[in-house]
């Protein structure tokens, strides 16, 4: 059985062949640029949940100055519970992953590797909110719940006396967390009385940031090199067919047929052009 | 989390009033405190009256609806006291509620007079028996206290 390589267009109209050396190298460059994207847009996810968890809880505060139905109410306290749940599970979905996105940009390098496990070593050493948001995960994977009570105050404006600023604050309280085997004990037995949620998110983002500003520090070269490559074979193809290089695909094929295909993936989505990703997260 | 409202249509809280909602399971309190630099400049003693409440939640009520109705009582009577001690230099600096009682503290200096003249007001009907005492703090420690 003959193996095929080429660089196709959906629906097979225009193909460049290739030899097998260039298809290994590009399947290298879509495996770096693929992770080093995923640690990007996993920054992202938490960003945008946090802002999620903003717009519900100033809409739970408001809530209260209302008279709402209990239905509605209970919607918009589901959304900050969804939003808080969703907030967490993208952080550790970035944490547990990323080492390993770090090194399947860099898999000869131990040393750079290392240097991030030390850091988020001693972010979980030095941040209370890092061994908090950490320890939550199971609580609310478990339990499901996360925010125990909230406070709404108000103060007037200064500058209008009709109008008065609110402020929610939405707290996790030591009491209803329960005790060792509910909660990581450690993290139970340092815990103030209660936690302020977006206190806590804030610090917990300062940690996450460092972590983040390093593994991005450590992988650029690596993305660099990877989309140089791209971008080569990408211009080939234009150059070779006069057309566009979107929605391209790397192809293995195996016997006569090029529809017997053993392995594909796309690599128009990883190239700098690609909107997805930017410098500026 | 900030943001703004105008008052809400269904009661207006009174002017020179902070407020503190508070919201746990099958909780919740209601305060208005009045401005901490203005309850210093009423006076050095605190007058404390209890009042329990006699209305209670009907089967089935929304927790949320029975303390919205509590807050309007409660409102209504804090402008009725500040009317009747005002001859007095004095004011409620301090209202504190939650589904079983309402506490009124009433700043002053001269306890004495706005004891007596508490007690020559008619109890609401929502209340059942009143209990009034002299503080043994100032109100600005009180204020401060409650906050916590």
């Amino acid at each position: 059985m003959d193996s095929a390589y080429c660089i196709q267009s959906p629906g097979n109209n225009v193909l460049m062949p290739l030899e097998e050396e260039q298809f290994r190298e590009l399947k290298r460059a879509k495996k770096r640029l693929s992770s080093a994207y995923a640690i990007r847009h996993k920054f992202r996810l938490i960003k945008t949940n946090y802002a999620l968890i903003a717009n519900s809880l100033k809409s739970l505060g408001y809530s209260y100055l209302t008279e709402l139905t209990s239905e509605q109410r209970q919607d918009i306290k589901n959304q900050v519970n969804a939003n808080v749940s969703n907030y967490i599970l993208s952080a550790r979905t970035f944490t547990a992953q990323l080492k390993r996105h770090v090194q399947a940009c860099l898999p000869q390098d131990r040393v750079e590797v290392n240097r991030l496990t030390r850091r988020m070593e001693i972010e979980y050493q030095r941040s209370f909110a890092y061994r908090f948001i950490d320890s939550l995960y199971d609580y609310i994977s478990y339990y499901g719940i996360s925010v125990h009570s909230v406070d709404v105050s108000g103060k007037l404006s200064l500058n209008n006396t009709d109008e008065r600023v609110y402020e929610i604050k939405a707290y996790i309280e030591r009491a209803y967390l329960g005790g060792p085997t509910d909660f990581r004990a450690s993290v139970l037995k340092e815990m103030p009385a209660r936690v302020e949620l977006i206190e806590l998110l804030d610090a917990y983002m300062e940690s996450l940031g460092r972590i983040y500003d390093l593994a991005c520090k450590i992988t650029d070269e690596a993305t660099e090199q990877s989309q140089l490559l791209l971008r080569e074979f990408l211009n080939v193809f234009e150059g070779v067919n006069g057309t566009r290089a979107d929605n391209l695909f790397v192809v293995h094929s195996i016997g006569d047929s090029p529809d017997k295909i053993y392995d594909s993936f796309p690599i128009s989505m990883y190239s700098a052009q690609a909107e997805v990703y930017d410098n500026n997260p | 989390m900030e943001f703004t409202a105008n008052t809400p249509i269904s009661r207006s809280f009174p002017d020179g009033y902070e407020t503190l909602y508070r919201v746990s399971y099958n909780y919740r309190s209601f305060a208005l405190l009045l401005d901490a630099l203005a309850v210093k400049s009423i006076g050095n003693k605190s007058v404390e009256l209890v009042l329990p409440w006699c209305i209670y939640r009907s089967e089935g009520e929304e927790i949320d609806i029975h303390v919205l109705r509590l807050i309007d009582y409660a409102i209504a009577l804090l402008h009725e006291l500040n009317e009747k001690i005002n001859h007095l230099q004095s004011k409620v600096y301090l209202l504190d509620l939650d589904i079983n009682r309402c506490v009124f503290r009433i700043a002053t200096e001269q306890p004495q007079a706005v004891i007596t003249t508490l007690q020559s007001m008619p109890c609401p009907e929502v209340f059942n028996l009143p209990q009034i005492k002299t503080d043994t703090s100032n109100p600005t420690d009180i204020r401060q206290q409650f906050i916590g």
